[in-house]
């Protein structure tokens, strides 16, 4: 045993000698991070929605079957009417028109027979035309993620001797942003 | 019917030509159709008015017909070449996104009423000012029949030049006032710019219509301002019928009444 001894020690000599070598001190080094930029630019955006009974029935206003007796009904905007809302992140005009008149066929009511009203403005009973029709000036922004909305009044009289059928025209909410025909400079 | 159209508007400077896009959107839960169409705007403080020509010329839109299910979108790409001879004072065109149910409404019996509805949301292309809503007709001619014979019927024409910049409805009554009636007749119609029209209005006179008639035209126009009625006058004569079979009778009656008979006597020797 006492002959093994020296080389023991000369292997543990040895040992130490490599092991000063490699060694490298441990320390905690914080590595730079790995920053992105990330940007996205919201445009200006113009959204609206035209909804009768509260979108239960997509967008068609069934008025429902009427008796030609040539007299006023009116259907008050509203939750269970019709409403127009915006959704849009500029200042918007908004206006209305009609494609014409009621048509069956060859039949028809006359469009100054279909009227609007309301608007949440004030907008007094005024027949449908087939051009537009300013209702709401400078309609505001909602706050994040909601809307505005507005009541729509619609009246329709059916003439004596309206032949019955299914009598249909578009009416059409159109929108543009607020001041936007104007170039910025001059 | 939802849609959403962004961006707003587009702004073209100091270039000739010029291509873009918008995004078009369904946020709704029905399928619709959308049609791009172009546009010129003109304007006043009040009225907005879509046109065709001028700054609508200019726009080219590369897919103007599509269909969009319930949250989609879809880019449409578009050209604008602005000629060098532009009016920088009528230079706003517009592309109008217009979006329709798919649906088709369904009878159910009586008389029902169906509205179908469309929102249209308007980008604005403005290259230099929209131009001024001008309204402007022209009352070119009033002809006026020299003698009308009753009971046949006279025809009265006018003929109307729009020379302003947008479609014009008119209202023209022809008042005719003689000696022991008056008679007014109404007619309407409509015109497009730059085109004439010629309105046709025959009247029969009554029995009782006789003499030296005035006519006098008077039509009324403007939808989005007040206008000053165009006038014309011309003159009639009026000769009933029965007064000249009447004074036919009275001549021939009174040409036979003159007419002495010859008298033959014959004498017979005998």
């Amino acid at each position: 045993m006492k002959g093994l001894l020296p080389l023991i020690l000369l292997g543990g000599l040895m040992m130490l000698v490599v092991g000063a070598l490699y060694y490298q001190p441990v320390t905690a080094q914080a590595s730079p991070s790995a920053t992105q930029p990330l940007q996205a630019e919201v445009e200006p955006t113009v959204a609206i929605a035209a909804t009768w009974a509260g979108g239960g029935n997509n967008s068609t206003i069934d008025l429902g079957s009427l008796p030609a007796d040539n007299m006023e009904r009116s259907w008050p905007g509203g939750s269970s009417g019709e409403e127009v809302h915006t959704y849009s992140n500029v200042y918007i005009d908004l206006y209305v028109r009609a494609s014409g008149d009621l048509q069956n066929g060859s039949n028809s009511i006359p469009l100054d027979n279909l009227k609007y009203a309301d608007y949440d403005a004030s907008v007094s009973k005024t027949a449908f035309d087939t051009v537009y029709a300013l209702v709401k000036k400078d309609w505001g922004i909602p706050s994040q993620s909601g809307s505005l909305t507005v009541p729509v009044d619609l009246y329709l009289t059916v003439p004596f001797a309206t032949l019955p059928g299914l009598y249909t025209t578009t009416i059409y909410h159109a929108a543009v942003q607020a001041n936007a025909t104007a170039p910025t400079t001059p | 019917m939802n849609l959403v159209v962004s961006p707003t508007r587009f702004e073209i400077k100091n270039t000739t030509h010029f291509q873009g896009k918008v995004t078009v959107g369904n946020f709704g839960n029905e399928t619709i159709n959308v049609e791009v169409d172009k546009k010129r705007i003109l304007k006043d403080r009040l009225h907005l008015l879509l046109v065709d020509g001028g700054a609508a010329d200019w726009i080219k839109v590369k897919e103007a017909k599509f269909t969009l299910n319930p949250g989609e979108r879809k880019d449409v790409h578009f050209e604008v070449v602005v000629p060098s001879n532009y009016n920088y004072r009528d230079a706003v065109g517009a592309l109008v996104v217009r979006a329709t149910p798919k649906a088709t409404p369904r009878a159910a019996g009586g008389t029902q009423v169906v509205l179908k509805q469309g929102t249209e949301i308007i980008v604005p292309v403005v290259i230099g000012l929209p131009g001024p809503i001008r309204e402007s007709l022209k009352l070119e001619n009033f002809k006026a029949p020299f003698i009308i014979i009753s009971p046949l019927s006279g025809e009265f024409k006018y003929t109307l030049h729009n020379v302003g910049n947008c479609y014009q409805n008119f209202t023209g009554v022809i008042t005719l006032k003689g000696w022991f009636t008056t008679t007014r007749i109404n007619s309407t119609g409509g015109v497009y710019p730059g085109d004439k029209y010629t309105d046709v209005i025959a009247w029969k006179p009554g029995p009782w219509d006789v003499g030296l008639y005035s006519a006098n035209v008077n039509i009324e126009y403007g939808k989005y301002g007040p206008h000053e009625p165009l006038k014309a006058t011309s003159q009639v004569i009026v000769i009933p019928g029965w007064l000249l079979i009447l004074i036919i009778i009275i001549l021939v009656s009174r040409l036979l009444k003159g007419k002495k008979m010859p008298i033959k006597i014959k004498i017979e020797k005998e």
